[in-house]
């Protein structure tokens, strides 16, 4: 007989446990700072359920999605099981419910599948995004799923030796309870069993509910709320911080969501296998960031002496660490929770950029943003000399009228190995006919990578700046080669009053080519190239196709990398690291990329559309002693071809 | 203890510098903070830090006022700008002074400032400013360390050879290099000072010094020992070497 009292004594107490425990956890979200997105509910419920439905993140890792999926799927079908538990135990007539039964039979089959293939990826295929996850917590959790799926079993197993007659509804109890029989001494012998296989089934259950706040399977509970209160801003719009307070400097001054992030993130390692910084052997894992930021978080929350005290930037999170970012997004691209590593890393960084805690090199690169306006330390009256050597007169769009006002960028402006790409694309604009000007000596950095480096105010001081230069101009769009201006422009500066479309050159060539007012001829003729998806341009900003549309126009064969479009790999410029000391350790993030593009075989040009990646590239492939073999193309060195 | 950190701005080399008359164009130059006082004040601040000092940033009216603003973005605590007609090209000699003045109306225990200008030829701020107050001066320090009762100034001398020296106050300190490199000050602290630090400005009656001399020309150093290059080729090297040896006396000519 199965005591009501006694179940709803030892749900209730394990209910209360778990509450305890999750609610301990959960505690410093409520004095976190505000970051509530109440925006859209049914977008956001839509995409919710698209996103658990559909499972497109977790799927891009085809063997972990599939297990996911299988458990997902069959712990819903089994919540009718547990259903069906404690219905036994408050009604004692019911017995369940036939039409079910298969589907609960075979989701413990697809369950303990599942869990079977879980534990073959863990253990034998041990794939190297688990590296620095919690082991013991994955297999301690496996274990209790398959211990609530078996006592379930088997208790359906020895109610059918009770009962004496097989149900066609469990076949695989009943194949269990067949194999079972015989141990059975008698009919009371098989319902003590039953008894005792359903207590267990009660205890595993319950011990999972308590256990779950503690584990990294929390996210079953927070993941929801997470991924529907997902950042639905532009992924190239930081969250503003001008009026906001200072950054963040303790864990307890998170903003709430970014502590409930903290407590969805699954270790499951995605962020770090897709990391440029992880790769170069850097001392960074998007992963283990958030897991120390949430160790941190519940040693808080627990009350232990000092953690609350811990400086968030250079205590729970090393400086190292934190510079080691390129912001290229790819982390939080793949995150199945939709957690947001590149704002909690900015923040920090803000925090140390505040205390001057910086390499001397990006100090001075700071300084000379400062006083000059450009990482060159170059005067504002030589910010036009790229132009000396056109043989037309660029005009300044200050004092005339232009279709186009050019937003040059530093290295397009300043650097020798990109200025003549720079005049490139002029002479290309100036063949086709548009009207363009630049600013001349009032143009400054945009402020893109200022700002990912964590210099607030200095963004803020270049951006008012130069929307103050170009809203002196008669433009009616604006155009950049560089993705990381262009990124700025298009998703920040309109909140400090921009009003101008923005587009890339790459764009702007294509267009110009499709209404026939660039005329080119196609000599590629077939030869291989392949094209790098700036982080900045694409992941950032979804700009994947009208580079490869001039590549292909121009009659090159274009064949992607593995890694392109969004899951494109980052040159490792990003972030203001083009502005420090490079330590890798392991391989260059620009030089692993050049290797993908060898091996892909008879490529002979690596095709970029970003001044950086001009730079990076081109001391990548001298780096490794590949110039006989592949050569960098800026995408107007190709209509140079023609 | 009051310290008046006397900032001054200098012509910025980066920059595209133009002539007047064969001379630089000051009211054209763009000018940046003295890297030398820049050090002086990291210095003042690291005192502060140390002995709770207070550090009053003292500049004149014609260095603008970005220069007070990022001081007290620093951690200056006062931002005093000196009200005065001064040349923009005046040398240190003549603005003397008026520093001494203010240095005193300000209670100073202690002046800091840079060793030297490099946009004034005598570029010597602090031991004029310390005979204008009969003040010791103790010029290149590498350090001011306050945690003791009585600052300890770091000098380094030729050789390697380096003195702590006990200052009694009040002084005048010229900062050849602070003891670590000047503090980052960021976009959003200087935001800050420049939308809550108050300049106060401060009259003076003393005039300006006259010119103690002026400039007639200027000539590169005497060339007296040039490096050698060896060739690239180590076979050649190795004969440029000996004969070097050789021309020396350091082996003997001649027989190989």
């Amino acid at each position: 007989m199965i005591s009501a009292l006694s179940l709803a004594l030892v749900t209730l107490l394990a209910a209360g446990a778990a509450a305890w425990r999750a609610s301990i956890r959960l505690r410093p979200l409520l004095s976190g700072r505000p970051s509530l997105r109440k925006d859209v509910p049914v977008r956001r419920a839509g995409f919710l359920l698209r996103e658990i439905g559909l499972h497109r993140r977790l799927l891009r890792f085809r063997l972990s999605g599939i297990i996911h999926a299988a458990i997902l799927v069959a712990f819903v079908i089994l919540l009718s099981g547990i259903l069906q538990a404690y219905s036994k135990a408050f009604f004692p007539d019911f017995r369940g419910w036939d039409a079910i039964a298969v589907v609960q039979d075979l989701a413990a089959i697809l369950m303990l599948s599942a869990i079977g293939l879980a534990l073959y990826n863990r253990l034998v295929l041990r794939p190297a995004r688990f590296k620095g996850s919690n082991k013991r917590d994955a297999l301690v959790i496996l274990g209790m799923i398959s211990l609530i799926v078996l006592t379930m079993e088997l208790e359906f197993a020895f109610h059918i030796i009770a009962d004496g007659q097989n149900s066609p509804y469990r076949p695989v109890a009943g194949l269990l309870a067949t194999g079972l029989t015989p141990l059975m001494p008698s009919v009371s012998a098989a319902q003590i069993a039953e008894q005792v296989f359903y207590w267990a089934h009660i205890a595993s259950i319950l011990g999972f509910l308590v256990y779950l706040p503690g584990s990294k399977h929390f996210h079953m509970v927070v993941g929801f709320p997470n991924v529907y209160l997902r950042s639905r801003e532009p992924r190239g719009r930081l969250p503003t911080s001008g009026a906001e307070p200072a950054p963040p400097t303790r864990i307890t001054e998170l903003p709430w969501k970014g502590m409930l992030d903290l407590y969805s993130c699954t270790e499951c390692g995605r962020c770090q296998s897709v990391c440029p910084a992880y790769a170069a052997g850097l001392p960074l894992s998007p992963k283990t960031l958030i897991m120390d930021l949430r160790n941190n978080l519940v040693d808080t929350a627990l009350g232990t002496p000092a953690a609350a005290t811990i400086p968030l930037a250079g205590g729970v999170i090393s400086a190292e660490t934190l510079w080691a970012c390129t912001t290229c997004m790819a982390c939080m691209q793949e995150c199945p929770l939709h957690i947001e590593h590149v704002p909690r890393i900015v923040d920090m960084r803000r925090a140390l950029v505040d205390e001057g805690e910086m390499s001397p090199l990006l100090q001075a690169t700071l300084v000379n943003f400062q006083k000059y306006g450009n990482s060159f330390k170059k005067p504002a009256r030589q910010r036009p000399a790229w132009t000396k050597e056109l043989p037309f007169q660029v005009p300044d769009a200050r004092d005339e009228p232009v279709e186009y006002l050019w937003y040059v960028g530093d290295y397009a402006s300043f650097h020798p190995l990109v200025a003549e790409r720079t005049r490139n694309v002029a002479k290309l604009l100036h063949q086709a006919g548009v009207s363009f000007g630049i600013l001349y000596d009032r143009e400054k950095n945009s402020g893109n990578d200022v700002r990912r480096i964590g210099e607030e105010g200095l963004f803020q001081d270049l951006a008012e700046e130069n929307i103050a230069a170009i809203n002196e101009c008669d433009a009616q769009r604006i155009f950049t080669t560089d993705p990381h201006t262009l990124n700025t422009l298009v998703n920040e500066y309109p909140a400090l009053g921009l009003r101008k479309d923005v587009v890339h050159h790459t764009q702007l060539l294509h267009e110009l080519m499709r209404d026939g007012r660039l005329r080119f001829r196609p000599t590629g003729t077939g030869q291989r190239v392949t094209y790098h998806d700036p982080c900045y341009l694409g992941r950032y900003n979804g700009r994947y196709d009208a580079p490869r549309a001039i590549i292909r126009d121009l009659g090159f064969d274009l064949h992607d990398m593995p890694r392109c479009r969004e899951k494109s790999f980052c040159c490792g410029a990003g972030g203001g690291r083009i502005f420090m000391e490079d330590e890798s350790t392991l391989e260059r993030p620009s030089e692993n990329r050049i290797r993908e593009a060898l091996a892909l075989g008879d490529i002979s040009l690596f095709v970029v559309a970003c001044p950086k990646d001009i730079v990076m590239y081109t001391a990548a492939i001298e780096n490794i002693n590949a110039s006989d073999k592949i050569k960098v193309k800026e995408i107007s060195d190709l209509f140079a071809v023609v | 203890m009051n310290i008046v950190v006397i900032l001054q701005t200098v012509p910025d080399s980066a920059e595209e510098l133009t002539l007047a008359d064969g001379v630089l164009d000051w009211d054209e130059a763009p000018l940046r903070l003295n890297e030398f006082d820049d050090h002086a004040l990291e210095e003042a601040v690291l005192a502060k830090e140390e002995a709770g000092a207070t550090v009053i940033a003292l500049a004149l009216e014609s260095a603008g006022d970005r220069v007070l603003q990022t001081a007290v973005a620093r951690g200056a605590d006062r931002a005093v700008k000196l009200i005065k007609e001064v040349p923009l090209d005046a040398s240190a000699r003549m603005v003397a002074p008026l520093m001494a003045e203010a240095a005193r109306k300000l209670g100073a225990d202690l002046v800091v400032t840079g060793v030297q200008a490099p946009g004034d030829i005598f570029g010597q701020l602090a031991p004029f400013t310390a005979a204008e107050l009969a003040w010791p001066l103790l010029g290149g320090a590498v350090g001011i360390d306050c945690s003791a009762d009585a600052p300890i100034v770091a000098q380094e001398f030729g050789g390697g050879r380096s003195a702590q020296i006990s200052v009694t106050l009040p002084a005048v300190v010229g900062v050849q290099a602070a003891r670590r490199p000047p503090r980052y000050v960021s976009g959003s602290k200087l935001r800050q000072a420049v939308q809550s630090a108050s300049i106060e400005k401060l009259d003076v009656a003393a005039e300006l010094a006259d010119e103690p001399g002026k400039l007639v020309t200027l000539h590169s150093p005497h060339k007296t020992t040039a490096i050698s290059f060896l060739d690239d080729d180590p076979v050649t090297a190795v004969d440029q070497i000996v004969e070097i040896f050789r021309q020396r006396g350091i082996v003997g000519g001649g027989r190989g």
